[in-house]
């Protein structure tokens, strides 16, 4: 990875005076994860817990008539066998979006889910559930449960389900229409728009339904303690709203604080952990027995139940004159939620925020509908509604681009929003952006100027066609001004001078353990190594909405920031007397706290050690005693947005329709990289998930049965090692003045601009556009042989082939 | 839907004849790799209720490569196995590349390659290469030993010619003709209906004669497809003594497609699935002629003048 410094808009501190910021340091839970240390929700042991196991519905739509569970209650080892009738009634979404959001931004998410369910309405729908001594024997339990079901017409297919006659999957969305919304900020005249432009380009597509694939499945642990208490063990991205969540949404009867949630080691997330997943079958069971309860689920059943991308059907118009000013842009979805809103409504919603507010515009429409169908429930994932609008959107602005003879880059430039205009997220201004840059060097490494020929040139005649592809975006770094934005910390010194740093951001893999701890190092003057981050249970962090948005390093390096210059200001502070019981007279404005150490600046030699003043604060016997500790907060209020600008090399096999990705470079305005190893980590597996998302990962569902034909990881074939491409990262850096150091996010961006970037590569190889994901060898073969003229007919879930 | 493994049985016997009486005792089912076997049970495909460990039984793990002498892999060979073998990546390369290529990697360092070709799983790519290879299974049974063409080896969907409580105790892939090359090749496809498929293989002998100017013999193998892998004689028989050329590859390749069958009912579909097996094939074929024609290995062909001399 390379960074290149913008020099003229770089603030103080310089790179040179910093110890840990800018640094690759290891990431604190690395050991544990490499030498199989860490404990995951299956590794935890308790004393007495028992295993849950739930009964899935085998049809896609289906009445439960009769359920007998006699047989296996009689089964040795049974604890408690649950069906729909001893669920509550309440319905809740598993998205906990709900508590997070503004009403301005968003007119309301359904609450359309039971825990356990009479009416099945993806196979997969959760019928009853047992826990028993051990996984087996409730395993063997769910085998003796009879269930007569009423079996009913499904839907697979959004647009199907539209039409009137369709069956209906929830009695109250008329015409299963799950969610309907304008755009919030759609401003001026689309009509007048179009109607006087020089040139109108009209595109459509649909993304495939990606999968997660955290490498750990769901799991949840519940237990009640003896005053109605309950712990909740499971890896969840956001352990605070989702407690909200529950006790608002799903269990009346308990509160806030009745509920503790412990998220341990959690084994991948990509926005799959950002909802309720099996926490409110183990607290049901638990509530039951009166026993700690876990659920488990496998890979199978993860792919037939939950989550995964929702997809998108999406035709985007663009107006624009014919020196390329954009005048107008429309925009209109209708995304498939499955059976169950969940993520959907609000994955829409950033799409159109991120696609039509990427280029400078003054009569923007955006609309989205969300229905529902007899599939498995969709969900937000890493991007989230972004990577969904950028594949179309960005083949949008090329068709533009080559109906006016520009460079693709050019005509970008030209429309992109620059510094003081309005920012995608239309109440604030856009502060800060680099995406000229993220261009301008991006395409200079990537060689754009000799690999692109031109709109016009000829394609030569033989089997490999090679060509080239961009792409851009934007991106928030965390969602203020409409998510509930705000974190804090707690940072205590020990008498041996070291630090607890108490955080909420779940650690997923993503590092943001280190890379805080790199600024609460830098800013308190604790050595990095010394500061222990305590993070994972709700008792212990402060309220916090949980990582996801690419919001942690700015909203929760912030608070840290706070934090950590409050530790730095108090240790100064008691530090003083220590200097003048060595008849040192210093003042507080004169000492650093560097490496544990203080000392005066106009005198390094003499340092009292963070050490003797933390002790001495501690073992205080004739003052008052007090340990030295701090909380910082943070509200971030504008979306602080990162860019990108993603630029891709493919080989098309015109014989076979494989696409071979032979290079990627991505550039990121990055503000300032905290963590280079970690910033480089991220960009990698944002690309290399991208790419699969372009090219390889393909969720079908038997279009009569509504099964998933490839739901394990032999047959869902995600990119291997095998499949990654020559990649390359530019950090564009410019500190940010909002950001802790400057930074800004970069967790989601990078899984952004492949698809779109390759989809115009594929264009520019073989003259084909790209309308459905991922581009697998038949589809951009069916392409090729009717000459990009038919696209494969299908239904939604065969990735979109309904275009 | 996969699921947790209900509780079983298991036994881990020493020998052949201990695993084939414990077999008929309790009528349990062999474990080599168990890449097949867990995934059936956890989907309740299958309800063993005795499982019967074939990994420590003496004299399966045996594997040997030799262009003279041919190519045995014991029951208990992990497919990676093959992979560093200088013979078997020279002279039985179709099965190695198969092996290479296994998707996801992790299958051949947990996967027998025996319990692959036994499996009799449609897309599976080891038994399309093998079966290129003229590979045989050796078993020993309650009425002792057979040896089984893998041609009439597969009965049916994960139904193979096994009988009773016999096990496969290794395949066999006779010494390969000494001008000769082969070749596999796959190409992923999405899935589009229950009886799909999600990909297509193929895998090709060539042999020349002794001038190397005329194909000799050939065989033309492509697997999922069809609940088995199939060769296809007339375009064998059609590369046979003729000089190897793009537009012979190319008609034997349209031979093979003009006795394949649609597998959906969408037209775009078969349509571009038709056109990816020629062009595999086609690839297929030429790139094992190529191999065959370029084949140069002195030490092959000393031992071989050093044989004929004794």
């Amino acid at each position: 990875m390379q960074i290149l410094r913008q020099s003229e808009h770089t603030t103080k501190p310089q790179d040179d005076e910093l110890l840990y910021v800018g640094k690759s340091l290891q990431k604190p839970d690395v050991a544990q994860k490499v030498t199989g240390q860490a404990i995951y929700t299956d590794d935890i042991r308790i004393s007495g817990l028992i295993e849950g196991r739930l009964l899935h519905c085998p049809h896609p739509f289906a009445k439960v008539k009769a359920i007998d569970t006699s047989k296996a209650k009689s089964l040795p080892g049974v604890t408690a066998i649950l069906t729909y009738q001893d669920a509550p009634q309440n319905k809740f979404s598993r998205s906990t979006m709900a508590e997070a959001l503004p009403s301005f931004a968003y007119n309301g998410e359904r609450q359309d889910q039971k825990i356990l369910t009479d009416i099945c309405r993806y196979r997969g729908d959760c019928v009853a559930a047992v826990a028993a001594e051990n996984i087996y024997v409730a395993e063997q339990a769910i085998d003796l449960i009879d269930v007569e079901y009423d079996v009913l017409e499904p839907v697979f297919d959004p647009f199907q389900a539209l039409e009137p006659n369709a069956p209906q999957i929830h009695s109250d969305a008329k015409n299963n229409i799950a969610f309907e919304m304008d755009h919030p900020f759609n401003v001026g005249d689309t009509k007048q728009a179009f109607a006087d432009a020089d040139v109108i380009v009209d595109f459509s597509g649909v993304n495939s339904r990606q999968k997660h694939l955290h490498m750990e499945t769901d799991s949840a642990i519940a237990q009640f303690d003896e005053n109605g208490r309950v712990t909740i063990i499971s890896p969840s991205q956001g352990p605070h709203l989702g407690k909200k969540h529950l006790s608002e949404r799903v269990f009346s009867d308990l509160e806030d604080g009745d509920i503790r949630w412990l998220s341990p080691t959690i084994g991948g997330g990509f926005g799959a952990r950002l909802a309720l997943g099996l926490e409110p079958i183990a607290v049901l069971l638990a509530r039951k027995t009166g026993k700690p309860v876990r659920v488990t689920s496998t890979r199978e059943e993860d792919f037939n139940g939950y989550a995964s991308r929702t997809d998108q059907h999406q035709t985007i118009r663009l107006a624009a004159l014919n020196d390329g000013t954009i005048t107008g842009i429309e925009q209109y979805i209708i995304s498939d939620a499955g059976a169950y809103l969940s993520h959907s409504a609000t994955t829409s919603l950033v799409n159109m925020q991120k696609s039509l507010g990427l280029f400078r515009c003054d009569n923007v429409y955006g609309h989205v509908k969300v229905v529902y169908t007899n599939t498995p429930v969709t969900a937000g994932f890493r991007g989230y509604g972004n990577a969904e609008g950028a594949f179309v959107l960005q083949q949008a602005i090329d068709m533009l681009a080559e109906k006016l003879a520009i460079d693709p880059i050019e005509i970008r430039s030209r429309n992109i929003r620059k510094e003081g205009e309005q920012s995608f997220f239309l109440p604030c201004v856009l502060e800060h952006t680099r995406l000229q840059e993220c261009m301008d060097e991006g395409s200079k490494a990537f060689g754009w100027n000799k690999k692109f020929k031109g709109w016009n040139r000829d394609k030569s005649q033989g089997r490999f066609q090679r060509g080239v592809g961009m792409s851009i975006l934007n991106h928030a770094s965390g969602a203020g001004g409409f998510l509930l934005e705000h974190s804090s910390a707690v940072m205590k010194i020990q008498a041996d001078g070291s630090a607890n740093l108490v955080i909420s951001p779940c650690e997923m893999g993503q590092g943001i353990l280190g890379a805080v701890t790199q600024i609460a190092a830098e800013l308190s003057g604790i050595p990095y190594e010394k500061i222990r981050v305590v993070t994972g249970d709700t008792d212990i962090t402060l309220f916090d909405i949980g990582s996801h948005a690419s919001r942690s390093i700015f909203v929760v390096g912030n608070a840290v920031a706070n934090c950590a210059k409050k530790i730095n200001d108090i240790i100064r502070e008691c530090a003083i007397t220590h200097f003048e019981k060595r008849q040192v007279k210093v003042k507080k404005e004169d000492l650093i706290v560097q490496g544990g150490e203080v000392f005066p600046k106009t005198n390094p030699e003499t340092t009292i050690s963070v050490r003797e003043i933390a002790h001495d604060e501690i073992y205080n016997f004739t003052e008052i005693g007090s340990q030295i500790s701090a909380s910082g907060a943070y509200l971030s209020t504008s979306h602080h947005p990162n860019h990108q600008a993603g630029f891709a090399e493919v080989e098309v096999d015109t014989e076979t329709g494989h696409v071979t990705v032979l290079k990627y470079l991505a550039a990121h305005d990055i503000g300032r990289t905290i963590n280079p190893l970690l910033v480089e980590s991220q960009m990698q597996g944002g690309a290399v998930q991208g790419l699969g998302f372009a090219l390889k990962e393909d969720y079908v569902l038997d279009q009569t049965t509504g099964e998933v034909l490839n739901d394990t990881l032999l047959t869902y074939t995600a990119p291997t090692v095998m499949d990654v491409p020559e990649l390359k990262n530019l950090m564009i850096e410019d500190p940010y003045n909002h950001g802790p150091f400057g930074a800004k996010g970069v967790g989601e961006a990078g899984v952004v601009n492949p698809a779109a970037a390759i989809a115009n590569a594929i264009y520019d190889a073989i003259g084909v556009r790209i309308h459905s994901l991922p581009a697998s060898p038949e589809k951009v073969l069916a392409m090729l042989q009717s000459g990009g003229r038919e696209m494969p007919n299908g239904a939604s879930h065969v990735s979109g082939q309904r275009l | 839907m996969g699921r947790v493994l209900l509780p079983f049985d298991y036994y881990e016997p020493q020998s052949i004849s201990d695993a084939i009486q414990l077999s008929r005792d309790s009528f349990g089912t062999y474990l080599a790799g168990g890449c097949t076997l867990v995934p059936a049970l956890r989907r309740r495909e299958r309800r063993d209720s005795c499982l019967i460990s074939i990994n420590k039984i003496e004299g399966l793990n045996e594997f040997y490569a030799h262009p003279k002498k041919g190519l045995t892999v014991g029951a208990r060979v992990h497919a990676a196995t093959l992979l560093p073998d200088i013979w078997a990546g020279k002279r039985f390369a179709a099965l190695h590349e198969a092996i290479e290529q296994l998707y996801p990697p992790h299958i051949g360092n947990m996967g027998s390659i025996v319990g692959n070709l036994c499996s009799a799983i449609p897309y599976y790519d080891l038994p399309t290469a093998a079966m290129a290879l003229n590979a045989e299974i050796h078993t020993t049974g309650l009425n002792g030993k057979r040896i089984i063409p893998l041609e009439s080896f597969y009965l049916d969907t994960s139904k193979n010619a096994l009988h009773d409580h016999e096990l496969a105790t290794h395949a066999f892939c006779p010494p390969p003709q000494p001008d000769s090359g082969s070749c596999f090749k796959k190409i992923y496809r999405s899935r589009r209906t229950t009886y799909d498929s999600h990909k297509i293989n193929a895998a090709a002998s060539i042999a020349f004669d002794q001038d190397r100017q005329k194909i000799q013999y050939a065989r033309i193998v492509l697997g999922s497809w069809y609940f088995r892998p199939h060769r296809y004689q007339k375009a064998e028989d059609l590369l046979k003594n003729q000089v190897p050329s793009f537009d012979l590859f190319t008609e034997a390749a349209s031979i093979v497609l003009e006795d394949l069958k649609p597998i959906t009912d969408m037209e775009w579909v078969e349509k571009t699935r038709f056109a990816q097996a020629k062009v595999l094939l086609r690839d297929t074929i030429a790139q094992a002629a190529s191999r065959a024609k370029s084949r140069q290995d002195p030490f092959e062909d000393a031992s071989q003048i050093i044989q004929n001399t004794k």
